[in-house]
C-alpha cells in the first residue's frame, strides 16, 4: 500500500530545522574567506555535503558542523586560488575559529520577518503577488485560485513557482545584508599570490 | 574534492527548478517519480528543494499574522468577513511554523490527515479533495473517481462527477462542489453546486444538506450563509452562531491535540457567536474571557480547563 508522503525526507526535515536557520552565519563565514561573490556557491556545496551525510542524526551541533564544512571547503579553494585574502591566510589553520555571536546572524522567524515577506510578496509582479497572497495568506487551494482568477492550474503553478523562487532568493540576500550589517571588521584586503 | 565555482545564475536557476517542482507537488500535478529522480540525482538539487520548502513552510506564518496592512486584494473585491476576522487573530506564528507540513499527493490510494492538519489531494484530473483535520479517504488507483470517506470531513470539487461511499452507502455526485462529514454513525452531506443521488431515491440539489443516520434521512435547505459556515474549515475558521459552549468545544477540539474541557458544568449553557481561527485556540479563549469571564488554565497533561474566573 502506498501512503501519503510529505515530499520531505527525514534528512530534509532535519536539514530545515537544524541547518537552514543558521544560513546567514554560513554565508558570513564563506564570504569571509572567499568573498561575497563566491559565498553562496560555497554554502550550497556545504549543504550538498551535509545532505550526503548518512549518520546525520548523530551530529550534535549542526551549526558548528556546517561551519566546519564551510571552513574546509574554503580552505581547499583558497589553496587553489590565485587571489587570497590576508586575513583568510592567517586563519587557514585555525579550524576552531570562534563563532562569536551564534545568534547575531540568525534571522528570527517572527513578526518582523513575516512583515518583510509581505513586502517581498508585494514587490513581485502583480499577478504573481496576487496568486501568492491567495495561496499563502488566504490559504486558497491552487484549484480555487485558478477558478477565482479564471486562469489554468498550470498558470497558477507558474506564478507560485516564480514567486517562491524570487522570495527564496530575496531571503538569502536579505540575510546577507543583515550579516553585512552585523560584521564589525572592515573588509579584508586582497593580495596576489605569485 | 571539487573546487568548481558555479556562477550565481546556476543557483538562481536551481532555486527556480526546485520552486517549480514544489508548485507542481502543491497543485497535485507533479510526476512524483520524476521529482524524486531529480532530487536524488544531485545533493545540490536536494538542498535547493529543502530551501524552497523551508520558505514555503515559513510563509504559512502569514496566514496567522496580525497585520495592519489590509489583506484585501482590490482586484478581487471584498474578502469574506471571516478572512478579515481570522487575519486579526492573535499571533500564533510559532504554532504555524511548527505545524504539519503536508503536500498534495497524486495518484495515491488513500489520504489521511492528523489532528490539526489540512490537506488537499487530487486523486484524478478534475477531482480535488480537501481533507479537514483527522480525516481519511481512500480510492482504488484504478478507479480514482470512486471515493470512500472513512473518517472525518472532506470538501469535494469534481468536474466530471464521482462516487462517494460513506458508512457502506454509495452516492452519485454530479459535477459540482460538495462537503461530506462523518459524525459517528451518521453522515452529513452538503451540496454547493451539482447534485447528489443514490439508489434509494435520494436527490439532493444545490443548497441542500442532508443528515443520514442509517436509513433515516433529514433534509434541509440552507441559505448561503449556512453553507459558508459548513466550509469555513477550509479557511481554518470556525463560525459560530449562537451555539452552546459544549457544541463549540466539540468543534474546536477536533483541531486540537490538547483538548479544551469544561471544568464547571454551568458553563456548558453559554451561547457563542463569532468567527474563530482553528489553528490556535488563543483567540477563542480570549473571547470567552472577555465576554463571559471564563478562565482557561492549562492542566498537567496539556489540556485546557475552563472555569468561571
Amino acid at each position: 500500500m502506498e501512503h501519503i508522503v510529505s515530499w520531505l525526507r527525514d534528512i530534509d526535515r532535519w536539514f530545515i530545522a537544524q541547518v537552514l536557520p543558521h544560513a546567514a552565519a554560513y554565508r558570513a563565514r564563506a564570504a569571509y574567506f572567499c568573498g561575497a561573490e563566491e559565498a553562496e556557491d560555497l554554502v550550497q556545496e556545504a549543504y550538498a555535503r551535509v545532505l550526503k551525510t548518512p549518520d546525520y542524526r548523530t551530529i550534535s551541533t549542526p551549526r558548528a558542523f556546517v561551519l566546519t564544512i564551510v571552513h574546509h571547503l574554503a580552505l581547499e579553494r583558497l589553496r587553489r586560488a590565485r587571489v587570497v585574502r590576508i586575513e583568510a591566510l592567517a586563519c587557514l589553520d585555525a579550524l576552531d575559529m570562534p563563532d562569536p555571536s551564534p545568534d547575531a546572524f540568525a534571522v528570527a522567524a517572527g513578526r518582523s520577518e513575516l512583515q518583510h515577506w509581505l513586502v517581498m510578496i508585494d514587490s513581485l509582479p502583480p499577478q504573481c503577488a496576487r496568486v501568492m497572497r491567495m495561496r499563502k495568506v488566504q490559504g486558497l487551494s491552487p484549484a480555487a485560485i485558478a477558478e477565482e482568477l479564471s486562469i489554468s492550474i498550470s498558470t497558477v503553478e507558474k506564478h507560485i513557482a516564480k514567486g517562491l523562487a524570487l522570495i527564496t532568493i530575496g531571503r538569502r540576500e536579505h540575510e546577507a545584508r543583515l550579516e553585512e550589517a552585523c560584521r564589525p571588521e572592515s573588509r579584508p584586503r586582497n593580495i596576489t599570490r605569485n | 574534492m571539487s573546487t568548481r565555482v558555479t556562477p550565481p545564475q546556476y543557483h538562481a536557476q536551481l532555486t527556480g527548478t526546485a520552486a517549480d517542482w514544489l508548485s507542481r507537488l502543491d497543485a497535485g500535478t507533479a510526476d512524483v517519480v520524476a521529482f524524486e529522480a531529480w532530487r536524488d540525482a544531485d545533493a545540490r538539487h536536494a538542498a535547493a528543494f529543502a530551501e524552497v520548502a523551508a520558505t514555503w513552510r515559513d510563509l504559512d506564518g502569514l496566514r496567522l499574522m496580525p497585520t495592519d496592512a489590509p489583506m484585501i486584494d482590490p482586484a478581487l473585491g471584498t474578502m469574506p468577513r471571516r478572512q478579515i476576522l481570522r487575519a486579526a487573530m492573535g499571533a500564533a506564528v510559532a504554532a504555524a511554523l511548527g505545524g504539519g507540513f503536508a503536500y498534495r499527493a497524486y495518484a495515491r490510494d488513500h489520504a489521511v490527515t492528523g489532528v490539526g492538519e489540512h490537506l488537499a489531494v487530487s486523486p484524478a484530473p478534475g477531482l480535488s479533495i480537501d481533507l479537514n483535520t483527522d480525516s481519511r479517504i481512500s480510492w482504488r488507483m484504478s478507479a480514482p473517481q470512486q471515493l470512500c470517506l472513512e473518517q472525518g470531513e472532506i470538501a469535494i470539487a469534481s468536474k466530471g462527477g464521482c462516487e462517494l461511499a460513506v458508512n457502506g452507502e454509495s452516492f452519485r455526485l454530479a459535477a459540482g462542489h460538495y462537503n461530506a462529514r462523518l459524525r459517528g454513525d451518521s453522515c452529513e452531506l452538503a451540496v454547493f453546486s451539482g447534485g447528489i443521488s443514490n439508489g434509494a431515491g435520494l436527490h439532493l440539489v444545490a443548497g441542500e444538506m442532508a443528515l443520514m443516520a442509517g436509513a433515516r434521512v433529514t433534509l434541509r435547505t440552507s441559505d448561503k450563509a449556512e453553507l459558508g459556515r459548513v466550509t469555513a474549515w477550509r479557511h481554518d475558521t470556525l463560525v459560530l452562531n449562537g451555539e452552546s459552549l459544549d457544541y463549540a468545544l466539540g468543534e474546536i477540539n477536533r483541531y486540537l491535540k490538547d483538548k479544551i474541557v469544561i471544568g464547571d458544568p454551568a458553563l456548558a449553557r453559554i451561547r457563542l457567536g463569532g468567527t474563530f481561527g482553528t489553528r490556535n485556540p488563543a483567540e477563542f479563549l480570549q473571547a470567552l474571557q472577555d465576554s463571559f469571564g471564563v478562565r482557561a488554565t492549562t492542566g498537567a497533561n496539556g489540556g485546557i480547563i475552563l472555569t468561571r474566573g
